[in-house]
């Protein structure tokens, strides 16, 4: 028995961001936990409604989808899972196809890196949040994440550039 | 170091079609109506507060099986028959002050670096073929924390690979084949589990990284080495300070304030280094709280022998876990953490109550002026 206004409200907010926040989900929880974290997340988010920022929705969202995430799957098998799922990502690339081998070094770089590493790269690059709303998400600072975006950068660039050097033995692009 | 300086744009390119939901379900549930969500949560922490007999009745038996059994890498469940009586075993306030006691003498040392070497694992339900059972998915860890924050901090990674959890979890294994891969699925709300990936039993190589962010966090707020240098030695004053970092709670902490408190205290015992004064000032915080009850003699997840005090954490996806610290009396430092079921329910429907779900061992902790391992 929600008052209507606050649920139709709700309800267009669910699905304006439904695929962000699942996307978050794939990203941080794995494919196979999505749905479930995607559900918890709104349900979380419809009982701390009144304390959404305006004007700030996606990262409120994503800040309480990582602590759904965080709550429930934090623990290991749940990173060994999403590594894995990285990897196949990376293999699933069919080899035909222009920059391919740039796609796979960089998703199985991404694999191999630290899950605070990864949170704070795919935050701007696959969701698309400008630092500071990203910076909201992990609840810091704007110039703390951008201390820890330029060090998972960093190292990113490491971890590609050691990722592409068996495929450039076999076949030199560039 | 810029030999890729579109490594963002390589990133961003490589976005996997994955990320896409086929389509945006209907809402996945009736919207419950909020004033009666937030009752229903006011109820449910007064239940956890108040000590039932089932709970204590329930920390009791948990004590004698490990006191039976200290030898054991891991308490097995224990049938309602197994209860024996533990010997008088210390009050929670008498460990807790104590420690305190003990953690005022362990005076801050000189040394560039704060090393704490852990060991943590997880108990999952893994399955192969139509077999399954439990295993425990281990973790070392070694961080060399920079004490000004000038330097960076080193952290040291180590999978150590997955094992069966009891002698009846090792047999179902052998049974299965000994295999290198296991299933891990999802935990459903029914304590059923969803479909699986495959992951491999074996351990990983020891992976290290600098880092230059902060490493550890009040609640959800990232603070800095010196932050955790300057928290209040005073009980009340520590109080307020953690209490700042209070928005509402959520997430994997309790939304209640009092439930958040005692979660965020506790971390400074185990998780979280700080000095000798801040932690003695923690154990006294926690002396004040309700709930808090005595496990008397236990043993950690390695055998070593402390007092112990536990409280509990209410969860609506698990149903209540039982959160367990093991102290050294004679430092104050804790030797180790664990996590418990204490009523299956929801993902832990299929265990039973006393279940290992996780647990958290200090192996080392000191401060050095040496250069960190890399």
């Amino acid at each position: 028995m929600a008052d209507p206004e606050s649920a139709q409200e709700f309800t267009a907010l669910y699905a304006d961001n439904h695929p962000r926040v699942y996307a978050y989900a794939v990203a941080r929880a794995g494919q196979p936990l999505a749905d479930e974290v995607v559900a918890e997340t709104f349900l979380v988010a419809w009982r701390r409604f009144a304390q959404m920022p305006s004007g700030a929705a996606l990262p409120w969202l994503l800040g309480v989808a990582r602590n759904v995430i965080r709550e429930r799957y934090r623990d290991e098998g749940r990173q060994r899972a999403v590594a894995a799922e990285m990897l196949a990502w990376a293999a699933d690339t069919p080899d035909v196809a222009d920059g391919v081998a740039e796609r796979s070094a960089v998703l199985t770089a991404l694999a191999r890196l630290s899950e605070n590493d990864r949170e704070v790269l795919t935050l701007i690059a696959w969701d698309g949040l400008s630092p500071r709303a990203a910076a909201r998400v992990v609840n810091c600072s704007t110039p703390a994440f951008l201390v820890r975006l330029h060090r998972a950068r960093t190292r990113l660039e490491r971890a590609v550039a050691a990722a592409e050097e068996p495929a450039i033995t076999k076949e030199p692009s560039r | 170091m810029k030999n890729h300086p579109d490594v963002m744009k390589a990133l961003a390119e490589a976005r996997p079609a994955q990320l896409d939901p086929p389509r945006t379900p209907p809402f996945p549930f009736p919207l419950p109506d909020r004033t009666v969500t937030g009752r229903r949560h006011r109820r449910f922490r007064a239940a956890a507060l108040i000590p039932a007999g089932a709970l204590a009745a329930a920390a009791v038996t948990a004590v004698a099986v490990v006191a039976i059994d200290p030898g054991g890498p891991a308490p097995t469940p224990h049938g309602p028959g197994a209860s024996v009586e533990a010997a008088q075993p210390l009050a929670a306030s008498q460990i807790l002050l104590t420690a305190a006691e003990r953690s005022t003498e362990d005076a801050p040392r000189s040394g560039r670096y704060l090393v704490v070497r852990r060991e943590s694992g997880s108990v999952i339900t893994v399955g192969s073929g139509t077999a399954t059972y439990e295993m425990t998915a281990k973790s070392s860890q070694e961080t060399w924390l920079s004490r000004s924050g000038e330097e960076p901090t080193w952290v040291t990674f180590q999978k150590l690979g997955l094992t069966p959890l009891t002698p009846a979890d090792a047999a179902a294994w052998r049974a299965a084949g000994s295999p290198e891969q296991v299933m891990i699925g999802k935990p459903l709300p029914t304590g059923e589990l969803g479909p699986g990936s495959a992951v491999s039993t074996s351990a990983g190589p020891r992976e290290s990284s600098s880092w230059g962010a902060d490493l550890y966090a009040l609640g959800d707020t990232s603070v800095s080495v010196r932050d955790l240098e300057n928290l209040p030695t005073d009980p009340p004053a520590l109080r307020t300070a953690l209490l700042e970092h209070f928005h509402g709670g959520g997430g994997d902490l309790p939304t209640d304030r009092d439930q958040w408190l005692l979660a965020v205290a506790s971390s400074l015992i185990t998780d979280i280094p700080v000095s000798g004064p801040v932690r003695a000032a923690a154990f006294r915080l926690i002396a004040t709280m309700p709930g808090v009850r005595s496990l008397g003699v236990v043993t950690d997840q390695r055998g070593r022998e402390g007092q112990g005090f536990a409280f509990t954490s209410v969860n609506a996806a698990s149903g209540p876990i039982e959160r367990r610290f093991v102290i050294d009396l004679a430092t104050g430092r804790a030797l180790g953490e664990e996590s418990r079921v204490l009523r299956p329910s929801g993902t832990t429907a299929k265990l039973k109550p006393g279940s290992l779900l996780g647990y958290s061992v200090v192996l080392e902790q000191r401060t050095t002026d040496e250069t960190p391992p890399k």
